[in-house]
């Protein structure tokens, strides 16, 4: 009977010991204050959040906000992202930043991931609220190596507040993509729940939310605004279709995309920025930093980011 | 669901031991059927409709040439026996051809068909002839290529009478779907697995231990060293023109480490996996890295799928009366040496076309191949030219300096035929090769561009000694040293500080989670 009792007795000895160690790692690997789950922002110090996929990640630039209006904020988009992993990112968001308001790019909307990918999100991310660890294991290069300089990818990147910067030109020709329907695409229910979640999160942390989509012939149609405009008009909450938009400066389809219209160029995505610069300066929600000293390091920011914008030499 | 998958790892594997230890002996097979189907619906979908379709052609192909038998056995007492029997003979070999042709014809429409059309469409356009061949959109179900080699090899065993027909389905269809091993292999025989599959022997705490063990050795190599290469191989084998040859040949370099890291650690997840249930799948690498020819790596690399061409392809192409009588004609022309040399060239292409096109529809799988097949055969060629050499310089042939000398002129020829292999197409993989010869400049490594290729210095530190590690590893299982058994004996304090310390350096150093992508297993790929 003993001998019986000892490989589970040693198993669960084992595990107790894994257990103690990977809390003694989760709590070393934890970053002790909540800056840095954003770049390198200081905690609470953004007013506004951009979220999306790659739509977003290439259609705005929010140093060309504070430029004109001094609104600080951050673009969270990521190429490829999904509206759970998206949810999953604004509940990191929460943890560090109390953004007034969260523009939502609604591209993702209608981005469809199998079930299973999408399982194996949801346990990655319960494994990383159980296990930090496992969430935090890149903190390694931080702890080990605590004082060495960012690289210039990373850098860049916070130069232009997560805005990723393409200057290449590669012209949509498909003449016109806004044709009119009244046809509804309905948004899929996996991701009408993500989408309730995420609406139900802003509510509670007391964030505005709002829906903009950036044009693109490619990913937008008639369908698919008309499923978004009645899942926010069911919410109540501000939704600007740029492709639809006539008071914004025109895209120019030959000069703003870098390739055939999936995605905006530089050129394009200050077009876009000016636009909802305008749109949220009407609303109020959000102040003017450019006085502030404690946001002097964003002009530093600014005139490196005109100069690798080619704004300014 | 990724094998390096924490949905895989902590949900559904242990979920289906629990199952399968909770059911009595008999029924445990069947936990592991309906897990390898979930797993693979999971995976593929309705395409799980290719894999039943295969299972079930492979098993009437079988019980047919069974029927045959029986039904000559019946006679044998017959006067006209040898007549029935030839009869018999040509129509099981007619069958077998339909079982073959069914599992060869369906992965070529599913894999082939649109690289066959496109160039077929391309020549006629050469000829100004109007295309005509349509372009299919088809979704090809995971792991395909390694179930249909699978059923082949059952049904030609069978034909061949090395053992005899499984009636039953269930425990075919577990040989063809078994979930450890059917995104990426290794390639079962039935003969080898089938039986300890069907047995649903007990969990044993060994098992366990040792499986778990592999499975954390193949995450190492997947999760820290190859998916923490995948953006720096990615890049420049888009990117090559915009590099310097120094780059691309780091990239080769690089994706050599990355393809070898990545299959070699899915594979030691699957027979981990496959351990913890008792099953002893087939090993697929043995340090090939210390080949000294390229015959040599191939039986190191990939074995399960070299050992398939060789039985399946080699011998019976060898065998037949046609490569036979050439064999005589080329000893009587050529001599005792080039004779059997010639002999081997129509079998030896054979398999490494297949070899390349195995891997997939492109011309620089087919030149991957083809690669191959001259080197192997050009050193089979010059096997007396280069023994005498040795002989007349006194060059110990086992001696240290030559096979570090081999070894380095096969890393040379490795790191080239990886860069065809990855190269997006034939022709960049020459643009490619070219570069690195006429565009050579070590700026690379001193104005900082290469800590733009998407790894940091912090990772290129995590891959060059992950790579050491592997190497050690590699040393001594060359020396023969089995590790799990040796680490099993040590004291438990030292033991268990090892077995942690293997799973927080996987933890730690994994290339996963926020900031990286994840990276598909890349021979699910092929």
């Amino acid at each position: 009977m003993k001998e019986k009792k000892r490989p589970a007795v040693r198993i669960i000895a084992f595990l107790m010991i894994l257990s103690v160690i990977l809390i003694g790692f989760s709590f070393l690997f934890k970053p002790k204050s909540a800056a840095g789950c954003i770049a390198d922002e200081e905690s609470s110090s953004l007013d506004y959040v951009v979220i999306g996929d790659s739509e977003c990640a290439t259609g705005f630039s929010p140093m060309e906000l504070w430029k004109k209006y001094g609104y600080v904020g951050y673009n969270c988009g990521v190429a490829g992202q999904r509206l759970q992993e998206c949810y999953y990112l604004l509940e990191q968001i929460f943890e560090c930043q109390s953004p007034r308001v969260v523009l939502l790019e609604t591209n993702m909307c209608f981005q469809s991931r199998s079930d299973i990918r999408m399982a194996q999100q949801a346990v990655d991310h319960v494994a990383g609220n159980i296990v930090s660890l496992y969430e935090y294991h890149d903190q390694w290069k931080q702890l080990l190596f605590p004082n060495e300089g960012e690289t210039a990818a990373r850098n860049t990147a916070n130069v232009n507040k997560g805005f990723r910067t393409t200057f290449q030109v590669t012209a949509y020709t498909g003449g016109n993509y806004v044709i009119p329907s009244s046809d509804v695409q309905e948004i899929a229910s996996a991701q009408r729940g993500y989408l309730d979640q995420i609406v139900s999160l802003c509510r509670e942390k007391g964030a505005q939310l709002i829906f903009y989509s950036t044009p693109s012939p490619i990913n937008w149609t008639y369908q698919k605004h008309n499923g978004l405009a009645d899942f926010a008009d069911d919410n109540n909450i501000p939704f600007l279709d740029l492709n639809l938009a006539a008071d914004m400066e025109a895209i120019d389809w030959s000069q703003d995309t870098f390739d055939k219209g999936d995605h905006l160029n530089f050129r394009g995505a200050a077009k876009i920025t000016q636009y909802m610069g305008a749109y949220l300066s009407g609303t109020g929600l959000l102040p003017d930093h450019r006085s502030d000293a404690a946001y002097a390091g964003w002009d530093e920011k600014l005139q490196a980011y005109l100069v690798g914008t080619k704004q300014s030499s | 669901m990724q094998y390096n998958s924490l949905l895989y790892l902590l949900v559904f594997l242990p979920v289906v031991l629990l199952l399968y230890q909770l059911l009595p002996q008999r029924h445990r097979w069947k936990i592991l059927l309906g897990a390898s189907y979930v797993f693979f619906f999971l995976l593929s979908r309705k395409l799980i409709v290719y894999l039943l379709l295969s299972t079930v052609c492979m098993h009437y192909i079988g019980l047919w040439l069974e029927r045959c038998d029986r039904v000559l056995a019946g006679q044998k007492d017959a006067q006209n026996y040898h007549a029935l029997k030839t009869a018999a003979d040509r129509k099981r070999r007619r069958i077998l051809w339909l079982g073959i042709l069914w599992q060869l014809g369906t992965l070529l429409l599913l894999k082939y068909f649109n690289f066959f059309s496109h160039n077929a469409d391309a020549l006629l356009a050469k000829l100004s002839l109007p295309a005509f061949l349509p372009t299919l959109k088809m979704a090809v179900p995971v792991g395909i290529s390694f179930f249909t080699l699978q059923a082949i090899s059952y049904m030609v065993d069978v034909y061949k009478k090395k053992m005899p027909t499984d009636e039953n389905l269930g425990r075919l269809a577990l040989y063809m779907a078994f979930f450890p091993a059917i995104m990426e292999g290794p390639i079962c025989r039935y003969g080898e697995t089938a039986m300890s599959l069907y047995e649903g022997k007990p969990l044993t705490y060994q098992n366990m231990s040792f499986g778990i063990q592999r499975m954390i050795w193949g995450l190492f190599k997947k999760v820290v060293l190859a998916d923490r290469l995948s953006p720096l191989v990615v890049l420049i084998f888009t990117k090559y023109t915009q590099y310097s040859g120094v780059t691309v040949l780091l990239g080769a370099i690089c994706y050599t480490l990355q393809l070898y890291a990545d299959f070699s650690g899915c594979i030691d997840i699957s027979i981990g996996a496959a351990e913890m249930f008792g099953v002893r799948l087939p090993e697929n690498f043995r340090q090939p890295f210390f080949s000294r020819t390229a015959s040599e790596f191939w039986r190191r690399w990939h074995i399960t799928l070299g050992a398939w061409f060789k039985d399946y392809i080699f011998y019976p192409l060898s065998l037949t009366k046609g490569i036979k009588r050439l064999g005589k004609k080329a000893r009587l022309k050529f001599g005792r040496h080039i004779g059997p040399v010639v002999q081997t060239i129509i079998p030896l292409l054979a398999v490494w076309l297949s070899n390349g096109v195995w891997h997939g529809a492109g011309w620089n799988y087919i030149f991957f191949g083809l690669y191959y097949f001259v080197l192997i055969l050009t050193g089979n060629l010059l096997e007396p030219l280069l023994a005498k050499t040795y002989t007349t310089l006194h060059v110990n042939r086992n001696g240290v300096f030559l096979r570090v000398v081999q070894t380095l002129k096969m890393a040379v020829i490795i790191v080239t035929g990886e860069l065809f292999f990855n190269a997006h197409g034939l022709k960049a993989g020459f643009l490619m090769l070219r570069s690195i010869f006429t565009n050579f400049s070590l700026t690379v490594f001193r104005d900082g561009s290469l800590l733009q290729l998407g790894l940091s210095a912090k990772d290129f530190a995590v891959v060059f000694i992950g790579c050491l590690i592997m190497l050690a590893v590699s040393i001594i299982h060359e020396k023969g040293v089995h590790i799990r058994q040796s680490v099993a004996q040590w004291h438990t304090v030292p033991r268990w500080c090892f077995y942690y310390a293997a799973i927080l350096l996987v933890l730690i150093f994994g290339a996963y989670g926020s900031g990286y992508t994840p990276v598909d297993p890349l021979y699910a790929n092929f």
